[in-house]
């Protein structure tokens, strides 16, 4: 079989040399060289393609695109990538040539990677990542993942554990003999004797991202609203799904004093939505914002709103919205945002939102009842809202009262900004 | 019959004892059922006057009233189901079966229960709601659910225009509940095929060598917070209730009953509540390995605040009104519930109580692993997986129960489609009524 090796500068042979463009080098180098001797007959290395790793990170998906040509060219049966050992850099640019040489070619390719990588969770689904320990199990990790590759390249199956490749981190049922009730009494007792028991589900890790830098003068500042409790304009002119949503609506608020009662409906299936339908202010607080706007507290409130149904919305889909509507509001000119959360899943959509925007050195505050959530996704700054069904409102108190509660809260939301 | 005669041996002699709710369940299985011209049971054959059976279940809420029979491996499917429930009658027929539900307010839990087997009495919920669930009698369906495998009773209410949706609820529910109880009626006079007794008292707390066995509390946590998607109990919603100390028999003996008909699939029928297998399996090691101390229900209000006051007080009478050395918590509803969750395996850790906990990972479909929990705190170290939302291609079918459309699916019911299958009622069930757990892959 054909095949093509990507390595990064070090194991290229080229040092240190991380701003090194994509080069060809004939035949095997290095460990793949190793794994050819060692694999005599079954495979041919025809060409080496080195690349460094800050040269992918600066140039993202034109360097990539640069060497899956390179290697392309070379018409292969399979590529190895890395291994990537613990680089978080090596891990992206490994995962992402990986991830394109197999939807625009259909080529197998096989990757390496250490448990802690980073990268691993953004690849493990969609491509075959071999768990690898570090570097000195540089070698025999490349060994598995030609094996792997000729496996794949042969049209067999992979038995993933088996064969020291990590799982692709997505989940199946299987039919077993003995029901849930049991198995969680069987694991009580063994927890309470001390025993060793093994847990199904695993506690998530979100990862945090840095607190983006305070605004100074709030008085100078544009604010944007996002939210994830699904308000669109009546009719939901963009189609958000009320639930799983893969996209967000983007609606004016350019001219307006405050959102009137019937101009909105809310695509959302996770909270009881008539609160917000009676008065959408209760998710969007234009009134209060408005009002800190003609007082000069805040410069200007941002002309779009953007908004979203987070309702079991898969965090891939939620940190992706984040990304665009991060580089929206920059461009923009938006200094800072508020993002107003509804129920459980909801919250977690939103908290990804909100870590995105803060990536994109955008400080927001997110604005949640179920701060618990918020905490444990890791948004930075919270402020706790009254309910899931009226974040910014109170049910049952006279409209003006309500809109008083609601500025006072907006307010204090707002001097999160500054810290 | 040996084990049902050793029991009321042993419960008669703690006759004295300190937790007394005694509850005898006979079941008798039915094997057939089948339209006839009155309503009875013959050699496990159920006979049902249809006609006779509408007029009795019939409100003036409905504008009609049809039933429908299901049989298993039959090409249908039932669509737009709301709860299930499985045919039950208390010993003051159905006047005080489900009290305060259906029947008048009493004690449940105590004296005799008749239950039919292999039968079940189905709604179909005919107001829009934000999303509804179906049932196959045949096909890939079948390994989702455990209605695929019971006859089933399906109701058909149409409402009146302009009707109320609690108004309706409550009829709808009414009438199912009086149709499982009319039918268990029938066998009140038949040789039991099965017979179970349930009593906490009388059984001993140290196991064959004497050492102590741990004592196990139930934490049972309720969906509430929105209208139509909370139980009933006692008649009541359980919106405002505290953490509510109970009798795993008032459980059991339709003290409560599902009212989810928002988004149906986010909580167990009626049927799974009165089968309760958490209960059960705690009731089935009572005395052997563990102590079934008793259970806890818990609602799961919307606000942080209000969360952590019930995780804190439901903590609290695990520990000191239980004496419990360890708790089982599951959840009904959708994500924040979650946190409900774990804030009280929080807070029972914290008083020195051990917790295990069991879900169903719905709330992402397809997704990766780290979709399926919102919260991450490392006391809940041991949870147990009834299923995973994959999913599923279901085939065509000859005949349709109930509505041609329902929301998530965009064809009529009758054809073939694909879709997650948590929108199978009784899949993914919360209470581990499930032979489905998740693996990865």
């Amino acid at each position: 079989m054909r095949a093509v090796y990507f390595t990064n500068q070090y194991y290229g042979g080229f040092g240190n040399k991380m701003n090194m463009a994509p080069r060809i080098l004939e035949g095997a180098v290095g460990p793949a060289a190793a794994a050819e001797k060692m694999l005599v007959g079954q495979v041919t290395f025809v060409a080496t393609v080195v690349c460094g790793d800050n040269y992918i990170m600066e140039h993202r998906d034109d360097a990539v695109f640069e060497v899956v040509d390179l290697i392309l060219s070379f018409a292969p049966d399979f590529v190895i990538a890395g291994p990537a050992i613990s680089s978080a850099n090596a891990g992206t640019a490994c995962g992402e040539i990986c991830l394109t040489l197999k939807e625009r070619a259909g080529i197998p390719a096989v990757t390496a990677m250490d448990e802690h990588n980073l990268a691993l969770e953004l690849y493990r689904m969609n491509t075959y990542i071999i768990r690898s320990e570090g570097a000195w199990d540089v070698e025999s990790a490349t060994m598995r993942m030609t094996r792997v590759a000729i496996r794949l390249a042969r049209g067999e199956t992979v038995e993933l554990e088996a064969e020291g490749c990590f799982s692709h981190g997505l989940k199946r049922n299987v039919t077993v003999e003995e029901k849930a009730p049991e198995r969680v009494v069987n694991m009580l007792l063994a927890k309470l004797r001390g025993d060793a028991f093994e847990t199904e589900v695993k506690l998530p890790d979100f990862g945090t991202v840095k607190r983006a830098a305070p605004i100074k003068e709030l008085g100078k500042a544009t604010i944007a609203v996002v939210t994830d409790g699904g308000l669109v304009p009546v009719g939901n002119p963009d189609g958000i799904e009320a639930s799983a949503a893969t996209k967000y609506s983007v609606f004016s608020i350019e001219g307006k004093d405050f959102l009137e009662e019937g101009d909105f409906e809310v695509a959302h299936m996770g909270y009881d939505v008539s609160y917000v339908t009676n008065d959408p202010n209760r998710l969007v607080p234009l009134d209060a914002l408005r009002e800190l706007e003609n007082a000069g507290k805040i410069g200007r409130v941002f002309e779009n709103v953007y908004s979203t149904s987070g309702v079991i919305t898969p965090l891939v889909a939620s940190r992706r919205m984040g990304e665009h509507i991060a580089a929206e509001l920059g461009e923009g000119g938006v200094d800072a945002a508020l993002l107003v959360s509804t129920c459980g899943s909801s919250t977690r959509c939103g908290a990804t939102i909100v870590k995105e925007l803060e990536r994109a050195g955008i400080p927001t505050v997110h604005i949640c009842s179920l701060s618990r959530v918020a905490q444990m996704i890791g948004s930075n700054r919270i402020y706790e809202a009254n309910s899931i069904t009226w974040p910014l409102g109170m049910e049952g108190l006279p409209r003006e009262s309500e809109k008083a509660l609601r500025k006072a809260m907006v307010e204090g939301a707002l001097a999160l900004l500054a810290q | 019959m040996t084990t049902e005669f050793k029991l009321c041996i042993i419960t008669k002699k703690y006759k004295n004892g300190a937790v007394l709710l005694k509850l005898r369940v006979d079941t008798i299985h039915v094997k057939q059922v089948i339209f006839g011209d009155s309503t009875y049971i013959k050699n496990g054959v159920l006979t049902i006057d249809r006609k006779g059976l509408c007029q009795l279940l019939m409100s003036p809420v409905f504008e009609s009233l049809d039933l429908e029979l299901a049989s298993p491996g039959e090409s249908c499917r039932i669509s737009g189901v709301g709860d299930v429930i499985r045919p039950m009658v208390a010993s003051g027929g159905w006047e005080a079966s489900f009290p305060g539900t259906l029947g008048r307010l009493c004690q449940a839990g105590d004296g005799r229960l008749v239950e039919l087997s292999g039968v079940a009495v189905v709604e179909t919920w005919e107001l829009p709601a934000m999303s509804k669930t179906f049932i196959d009698m045949s096909g890939p369906g079948v390994k989702y659910s455990p209605f695929s495998q019971t006859y089933n009773l399906v109701i058909i209410a149409k409402p009146v225009s302009g009707v109320e949706r609690t108004s309706y609820a409550r009829e709808l529910k009414k009438a199912s509940l009086k149709a499982a109880a009319i039918l268990a009626q029938t066998a009140v006079n038949e040789e039991p095929d099965e017979c179970e007794l349930f009593c906490l008292g009388g059984v001993s707390d140290v196991d064959a060598e004497g050492k102590k066995l741990p004592r196990v509390v139930y934490i049972y946590q309720v969906f509430s917070h929105q209208t139509l998607a909370e139980p009933l109990f006692y008649g009541d919603n359980c919106r405002g209730m505290l953490p509510t100390p109970v009798h795993p028999n008032e459980i059991l003996a339709g003290a409560l009953v599902n009212n989810c008909y928002e988004q149906v699939h986010n909580a167990d029928t009626t049927y799974v509540i009165q089968t309760h297998p958490v209960i059960k399996e705690l009731y089935r090691r009572h005395g052997k390995d563990l102590y079934f101390a008793g259970v806890i229900l818990k609602n799961t209000p919307s606000a942080q605040k209000e969360k952590e006051r019930m995780a804190m007080i439901a903590a609290a009478q695990a520990k000191n009104l239980f004496h419990a050395d360890a708790a089982i918590i599951t959840k009904e509803g959708g994500g924040h519930p979650q946190i409900d969750m774990a804030m009280t395996c929080q807070a029972c850790e914290k008083q020195g109580v051990k917790t295990a906990l069991m879900l169903t990972e719905f709330l992402v479909n397809d997704g990766s692993r780290e979709e399926v929990l919102i919260f991450s705190n490392p006391e809940a170290d041991a949870i147990v997986s009834a299923g995973y939302c994959e999913t599923v291609e279901f085939p065509p079918v000859d005949r349709v129960c109930g509505s041609m459309f329902i929301p998530d699916i965009s064809v009529p019911m009758n054809e073939g489609f694909s879709c997650m299958c948590k929108l199978v009622r009784g899949s993914l069930s919360q209470l581990g009524d499930s032979w489905l757990r998740s693996k990865e892959r």
